[in-house]
């Protein structure tokens, strides 16, 4: 055999040895992270970073426990069915980019809005309060309420977040508190 | 050379032989199963110590808990996992197929806590202020066995 051929060789061996080795995590390369930053008290850092594909192998469980619960979400001691959240859901969808509740006291401000296929929440209390920005993908809303009656299809809004692919979902600061919520092809955070 | 010493040192080095290649044997055995390591550095009044057990060991003591434990004490043990089992399944093997990373990560002005997979191990590190700290590694293998073995 020639040098030539010996490297061919090696070239389509190793091409091989990692098409093969790559689909135990290919389909899985986005990962879920979460920072929370305290300043004061302990000063505590807490981070987490987790396969996405690891949730979806956690899924099936963590769907069973949700049927078990009939799937129903409280809001302020108040059961919203899902049947309620797929009608808002069906009417948001089809309409415009648009700000669909805007609520302002003294102390507080609450918008719910569409821009493009996001869901939208933004809060903002009074000086050194909290402030929420959540975004939330229409498709992941549209998959977590597909289940059949009254259930929450969370296996399914979950393969909807990995098709999606990166982005941020939540942030909040809270005066001394900052939560980050996203998912990035990244396994270890990129602090921010 | 006469036959009584031939024959001796041919018994001598089959011997030899024999230790050095169960030697190897086992070094490789253990090389590929990995080392359960857990040491404590106390800094101070604390104990301190650092010890490795191969996996192999870790297998071996379950399989023979399996056969000695009563099959009473056996099956409560199981009846009190069952529950947990799917997760525990789950968690085994989403383990084994995760890439290298820190999937946990705790930090404040006084320790830190971090549990990580790093080739092949699942890791969990402590560091308090004083300079204690904790460092426990496990193969995923073991924890698999370990699954294995209460859920079974």
């Amino acid at each position: 055999m020639n040098t030539t051929s010996l490297k061919k060789n090696l070239t389509a061996a190793l091409l091989g040895l990692a098409l093969t080795a790559a689909p135990a995590f290919a389909a899985n390369d986005l990962w879920f992270h979460v920072k929370v930053r305290e300043k004061g008290g302990d000063n505590a850092n807490v981070t987490l970073n987790i396969p996405v594909s690891f949730l979806q192998s956690l899924m099936p469980m963590v769907t069973k426990q949700a049927e078990l619960e009939g799937g129903r979400i409280a809001i302020e001691d108040k059961d919203v069915s899902t049947e309620d959240l797929r009608r808002v859901l069906t009417a948001l969808k089809d309409s415009p980019d648009a700000t669909f509740a805007e609520v302002e006291t003294d102390n507080e401000k609450v918008i719910f809005y569409k821009q493009g296929n996001y869901l939208r929440a933004e809060t903002t209390e009074g000086q050194g309060g909290a402030e929420v920005n959540a975004r939330f993908p229409i498709a992941v809303l549209d998959a977590l309420l597909s289940g059949n009656g009254n259930e929450l299809n969370l296996e399914a809004a979950l393969n909807a977040l990995v098709d999606h692919g990166p982005g941020e979902l939540v942030t909040i600061r809270d005066g001394e508190t900052s939560v980050r919520v996203w998912i990035d092809h990244n396994a270890e955070m990129t602090e921010r | 050379m006469n036959t009584v010493a031939r024959t001796f040192i041919a018994i001598f080095v089959a011997v030899a032989v024999m230790f050095t290649s169960t030697g190897v044997a086992a070094a490789v055995y253990v090389a590929a199963t990995g080392i359960v390591t857990i040491e404590v550095d106390g800094r101070g009044d604390d104990p301190s110590f650092y010890l490795p057990v191969p996996a192999a060991l870790v297998g071996l003591g379950l399989s023979i808990a399996d056969v000695t434990m009563p099959p009473e004490a056996k099956a409560e043990m199981r009846r009190g996992v069952a529950e947990a089992r799917p997760i525990l399944e789950a968690v085994s093997r989403g383990l084994e197929d995760m890439p290298d990373a820190t999937l946990v990560h705790v930090e404040t002005d006084k320790e830190r806590v971090s549990i990580a997979k790093r080739g092949g191990n699942f890791e969990i590190h402590v560091d308090a202020d004083q300079g204690e700290r904790v460092r426990i590694s496990v193969p995923v293998g073991v924890i698999d066995q370990v699954t294995d073995f209460l859920t079974r």
